[in-house]
């Protein structure tokens, strides 16, 4: 997992001063993530589209990191038509296509992409540290950051030691199937995972203490807001602003 | 005292390394252990009744079985355990007060070199360790980049330390410990899972900073790299089995293999030639010292 994997590259994003583009960015996330009419959410998907554009970052990376994300909003898109009551505009045996159920999956489809993509935006543009420190300038509880950076940190780590678990138990003979060995099997090896990840917090945090961490994270960069900053930031909260309006006067 | 009993019943190492440590080196001690005891809790004892002193500017190699006490023992060296008795940092207990003084003096290298390195870039992982001490931030970035070219990883600073190699993990976790310019160095286990080539360049950092004058601790059970690397060895199975000078400990067959060791490769030939009569010299541990012992065999023959 390498999310900050563009950090380097150089844009109006990555040249923004990290609070402003993480307090701007995450309002503009809030803002597409609470509209309710698909037009609106389309609006704020190709907002996100442009945002995008600007920060270039490689659509194919960007396409990429999408993949699980449109595993889990595709079924809303696929299934809502068909489950949410409403006004019938099409019926397939005992199965009716309802406008109410398309708009809502519609929806949650279109503004789930683009809170994705404004996301990747926001954490590819500048190393993860960076942004874990712009969280602690902006206020965020320490532990919240630490708990961010370190997560970041060690999921890879974790995914690293559930694979190399998976491939013993292949090497045993193991097969998944869909019965209760397996879930058994599987149960056990995530139980062993999660306490060796105890155990390997512990370590960690022994060697975090060792080099004089006294539970806060110490704070290197100097950054100073400009007038480009501001004018950024205004023209991202604008943009959430505006799609606000629209949808209340939709 | 069980432990200096211990100590006394190997005729071949009593009155080494502790007395000679003291008489060749006035600057001091750098570690003073007196009567550690430790348990972890539920657990059986895992130090017993731990006893000795290390010299400032020495190397000392800690060997012993696996579930001999050498990690815990380490950890106690910068405050992050407290067992029953005494532990001493350059002449400063270690307790809570002077916790932060002693962690500056002792750098760590833990086993699992990912259990170190935390940060998402490896110079902010190796500046890690200043910041927290609140050093001026000119101050910071010269010793980070110090740290980074002592190991020789000063090209892969801005690379995030998951995409480093196991071997070049080992030598990042090494500049975590370096940038905070400690007195003492407490490495556990620095070439174990490494290659070769990683070893060797392990080895050669080792021998610098030893060569350099900064105390060394290190866990091992490379016995091959121990006389390269150790002015001293203490021999742990929870109590002190034996503490010495390397080469008297290292050619104590008998000694190391009770304690499920072996002796480094060049001795345990040459002590085997010396048994069959073949051999009568010093006893090799490096590859010099061997050939030395071999030309002297041959010279020996032609005569």
């Amino acid at each position: 997992m390498h999310l900050d994997l563009y950090s380097r590259r150089n844009s109006p994003i990555h040249n923004w001063d990290p609070r402003a583009r993480l307090v701007a960015l995450f309002v503009l996330i809030v803002s597409v993530a609470t509209l309710q009419s698909p037009a609106i959410a389309a609006i704020g998907f190709v907002l996100s589209l442009v945002v995008l554009a600007v920060s270039r970052i490689s659509w194919r990376r960007a396409a990429a990191n999408l993949k699980w994300p449109l595993l889990f909003l595709l079924p809303f898109l696929l299934i809502l038509p068909l489950t949410v009551e409403g006004s019938s505009i099409a019926s397939l045996s005992i199965l009716s296509i309802s406008r109410e159920g398309i708009n809502l999956g519609l929806s949650i489809f279109l503004k789930g992409l683009a809170a994705v993509i404004l996301a990747q935006v926001l954490l590819a543009s500048c190393p993860f540290s960076v942004t874990a420190l712009a969280m602690g300038r902006i206020k965020v509880p320490d532990s919240l950051v630490q708990i961010f950076l370190f997560t970041y940190r060690y999921i890879d780590l974790l995914g690293r030691e559930l694979g190399s678990t998976l491939r013993s138990l292949d090497a045993r003979g193991f097969e998944r199937r869909s019965d209760c060995r397996t879930a058994k099997v599987l149960g056990n090896a995530l139980g062993a995972l999660l306490l060796h990840s105890i155990a390997r917090s512990e370590r960690m945090f022994q060697a975090m203490i060792s080099r004089c961490y006294r539970g806060q994270l110490p704070q290197s960069c100097r950054w100073r807001m400009n007038s480009r900053d501001w004018m950024k930031g205004l023209v991202v909260v604008g943009a959430a602003l505006a799609l606000q309006f629209f949808e209340m006067t939709l | 005292m069980k432990d200096m009993e211990k100590i006394s019943d190997k005729k071949s190492v009593k009155n080494l390394g502790v007395e000679n440590s003291s008489d060749a080196l006035p600057d001091g001690w750098a570690v003073e252990i007196e009567n550690l005891c430790f348990s972890y809790p539920g657990g059986g004892t895992v130090l017993d009744a731990v006893t000795f002193r290390l010299a400032r500017g020495r190397s000392l190699a800690l060997l012993g079985p696996n579930g001999a006490g050498k990690s815990t023992l380490l950890l106690h060296l910068n405050g992050l355990l407290s067992g029953n008795g005494s532990v001493r940092i350059l002449g400063k207990k270690v307790v809570k007060e002077n916790l932060l003084w002693i962690r500056k003096k002792v750098g760590m290298v833990f086993q699992d070199p990912d259990d170190q390195l935390i940060m998402p870039s490896l110079e902010e992982d190796v500046a890690f360790g200043p910041r927290n001490l609140g050093l001026p931030e000119e101050v910071v970035q010269r010793d980070s980049r110090w740290a980074l070219q002592v190991v020789g990883l000063d090209d892969l600073a801005e690379r995030s330390p998951q995409s480093l190699s196991f071997g070049q993990k080992k030598r990042a976790a090494l500049a975590t410990a370096l940038s905070m310019r400690p007195e003492i160095l407490v490495l556990d286990e620095p070439t174990s899972n490494l290659d070769p080539r990683s070893k060797r360049e392990v080895v050669a950092l080792m021998k610098g900073l030893r060569e350099s004058g900064t105390t060394i601790i290190i866990s091992t059970h490379d016995v091959n790299s121990v006389p390269l690397l150790a002015d001293e060895v203490l021999l742990l199975n929870r109590g002190v089995v034996a503490f010495g000078k390397t080469e008297e400990i290292m050619s104590e067959r008998k000694l190391l293999e009770g304690q499920g060791l072996e002796m480094p490769l060049f001795a345990d030939l040459f002590e085997e030639l010396r048994e069959e009569g073949r051999y009568n010299g010093p006893t090799p541990f490096t590859k010099i010292e061997a050939k030395k012992a071999l030309s002297k065999i041959s010279s020996a023959k032609t005569f």
